[in-house]
């Protein structure tokens, strides 16, 4: 059996690398040098990247959206669409009646508010099903008219029927102190059949409507309606989900509109709840702003966090958004994108130059290297071919020649560039303030490494080979 | 056996070298092959060892038409040859045993055979005292027996010797004939290239002469 001794090729090719003295170390210094400046630009944009990341996608344009959903008298209501009940019933429509057996507006239609069918500024919409529910037993509701109060208003979780004994509750005590409590009364607004605080009312059937009997504050100062909130009953059947708010009817009507434009990517809602709890969780550590951003009213408006494809076409897409009913304002960040991509491209571009130069003249000075190494054993070669060797026989050694100082550059950028990057990264973190985070240099360790070897090597083989290539002739 | 049939050959400068050769060599024969520096010579060991291409004409060796031979077979078809030059062509930075035993490591031989077979093979050429020895150390005479028992090394079935003493003093050229002698009356194929009458006329074996590119005279126990 043929052997060939793999100790051989490796000691010729080291021997070859120490008889080229000043040669070897100059490709070795040079090839180095080309991986160094390739890492430090390649970390150099993967830090781009990572940063951009923690900017967040810049691709993104936030439209704010007015969802003050309070009508006054021939305003237009888009309705809530279909819901979904649990018992299996069939969703027909909305109406003021809860007790109709048909609709009078199909879900998404639009309503014109007419003050005569709101009681006490609101306009209920029951919910109409195929399955007419069973009326049980009541269940009653206090209602404030309108007025603000200390504390929440009074609750009463027990069920009743028809004749039973109910206790009123307590009088409610008002913000404003000139305001007076005057009773309880099941017709809004009507002062004539008060009730007192504490004192029974017998619970009469032909008050309720839906199985629920509201109790109406009367105040001494009762506040003028000139605008309608439109609320939504499921008019006593369990349903799927939540039941809609007129807030959310419009938010998922201006979503639909958005999704259906082009260059979209994706459609995030962010309601006004959920901008005040991020808000919050930001301030988390600052008590006195969360008590700040508590009292009153929700400063935050409705948000949709747009993402679009194209950079180049987010003027169009702006001008789209700005024709939708309800969004007011918006605003974007494709400046600060394009600024971003043009700064990496030309990174990019740069390097690439860069990269070419230096890639030409490691592969220029490892095949004179290798060339030199050649010339010097021209005689050995010769005899080599005369007692019958191959071509593999003798060119490995000289290839092994090119991956050794292939190997080496690598092994020695790779040291150089460790340590580069951990100083740098060292400067830069007691330098600045954290607005510029750096990659670990262990997460991308281990594909430096392989990339470097692998250039390497690929450099010194291709270089070795060039030179190589005419004693391939026989 | 070779077998030159017709063959030309003409270098990329214009000049023909070799011109309408036909020479045919039987297993087993010793050929000196004589003539005038510039007849050809040369050429014709060169085309021999496939070192150059014959330009027309066809040559075989063997089993091996060095016409039609694809540029990879040439490594395999040259460890049937044993070669042995005017200058020797020993590693200098190698002992005698290393210079030996390289033509057997270039073909994959081994290390258990290598170490068996290289003292036997210095001991055909007179120098299995001299292993350890290195090449400037020797004589010239000495050192062309080291390439003797390297172009041995393989055990080719012909060797192919141009001018092997050329750089050698007379009494140590008739060692190396005497050689090249024993080792062809082991059965091999022997062709020896040169120009020295006294030793030619003296060993009695066929002699081909060349001139000016052609094949002019090819006689058993010839003269120069």
């Amino acid at each position: 059996m043929r052997r060939y001794s793999i100790t051989y090729f490796i000691g010729q090719s080291i021997s070859g690398l120490l008889r080229n003295g000043v040669m070897s170390i100059a490709s070795i210094t040079v090839l180095m040098s080309c991986l160094i400046v390739m890492g430090s630009f390649a970390l150099l944009v993967l830090n781009i990247d990572y940063n951009m990341e923690n900017l967040g996608d810049l691709n993104t344009i936030s439209a704010f959206v007015q969802t003050d959903t309070e009508y006054a008298e021939g305003e237009e209501a888009l309705l809530a669409g279909a819901l979904k009940a649990k018992n299996g019933a069939e969703f027909l429509g909305w109406s003021l009646d809860p007790n109709a057996d048909a609709p009078t507006y199909a879900p998404g239609q639009k309503y014109t508010v007419n003050p005569a069918d709101a009681k006490n500024g609101k306009i209920t919409m029951y919910a109409i099903w195929s399955i007419k529910p069973q009326t049980a037993n009541y269940g009653i509701v206090y209602d404030m008219s309108g007025v603000s109060i200390e504390g929440n208003p009074p609750v009463d979780n027990n069920r009743y029927n028809h004749g039973d004994e109910v206790v009123l509750a307590d009088a409610p005590i008002p913000k404003l102190a000139s305001n007076n409590f005057l009773g309880w009364s099941v017709v809004p607004g009507d002062a004539s059949q008060l009730m007192k605080p504490g004192s029974i009312y017998k619970l009469n059937a032909g008050n309720a409507v839906c199985a629920t009997v509201t109790l109406y504050a009367i105040w001494s100062n009762m506040p003028v309606i000139s605008k309608y909130e439109i609320v939504y009953n499921p008019n006593r059947t369990e349903i799927e989900g939540s039941v809609p708010t007129q807030d959310r009817v419009l938010l998922m009507n201006i979503a639909e509109q958005v999704s259906k434009l082009d260059n979209i990517k994706r459609v995030d809602i962010i309601t006004k709840e959920m901008a005040l709890q991020q808000e919050k969780k930001r301030y988390e550590d600052y008590p006195e702003v969360i008590e700040i951003l508590l009292s009153g009213k929700n400063p935050y408006p409705d948000n949709f966090l747009i993402s679009y494809y194209d950079n180049d076409k987010v003027a169009t897409l702006i001008y789209q958004l700005n024709q939708i009913d309800g969004i007011y304002k918006i605003r974007d960040r494709s400046d600060v994108a394009e600024r971003i991509d043009s700064l990496k491209s030309g990174i990019i571009v740069v390097f690439s130059w860069f990269m070419i130069l230096l890639f030409v003249v490691s592969i220029f000075i490892i095949m004179n290297t290798v060339k030199l190494a050649v010339f010097t054993r021209k005689q050995e070669i010769s005899i080599m071919r005369y007692v019958g060797a191959t071509n593999w026989f003798i060119t490995l050694p000289f290839m092994l020649e090119g991956v050794f100082i292939g190997l080496i550059s690598a092994g020695l950028a790779y040291l150089i560039e460790w340590y580069i990057y951990i100083y740098l990264q060292r400067m830069v973190i007691s330098d600045t303030l954290q607005m510029i985070h750096i990659i670990s240099f262990n997460s991308i360790s281990k594909w430096l490494l392989v990339a470097f070897l692998a250039i390497g090597m690929l450099t010194g083989v291709v270089g070795s080979y060039i030179s190589m290539r005419k004693y391939l002739k026989a | 056996m070779i077998d030159f049939r017709n063959v030309k050959k003409v270098y990329p400068n214009g000049t023909t070298a070799l011109d309408g050769i036909n020479l045919h060599i039987d297993d087993g024969e010793f050929v000196f092959i004589v003539g005038p520096s510039g007849a050809g010579k040369t050429t014709l060991m060169k085309l021999l060892l496939r070192e150059e291409r014959v330009t027309s004409g066809r040559l075989i060796v063997d089993e091996f038409d060095l016409v039609k031979m694809p540029e990879r077979k040439v490594p395999y078809y040259r460890r049937q040859l044993g070669v042995v030059f005017q200058d020797f062509r020993l590693f200098p930075n190698k002992t005698v045993f290393e210079n030996v035993a390289f033509a057997m490591r270039v073909v994959g031989e081994p290390a258990s055979v290598i170490k068996k077979r290289v003292p036997t093979i210095l001991s055909i050429v007179n120098l299995a005292d001299k292993y350890n020895c290195y090449p400037t150390e020797l004589s010239g005479g000495e050192q062309q027996r080291v390439a003797l028992a390297r172009a041995l090394a393989n055990n080719p079935r012909m060797i192919i010797a141009d001018e092997p003493t050329g750089n050698i003093d007379p009494k140590m050229s008739l060692e190396i004939m005497n050689l090249l002698i024993k080792i062809h009356k082991r059965n091999k194929t022997v062709i020896v290239v040169t120009h020295e009458k006294t030793l030619v006329d003296y060993f009695q074996q066929r002699v081909v002469t060349i001139r000016d590119g052609r094949i002019v005279d090819d006689r058993m126990g010839g003269m120069f």
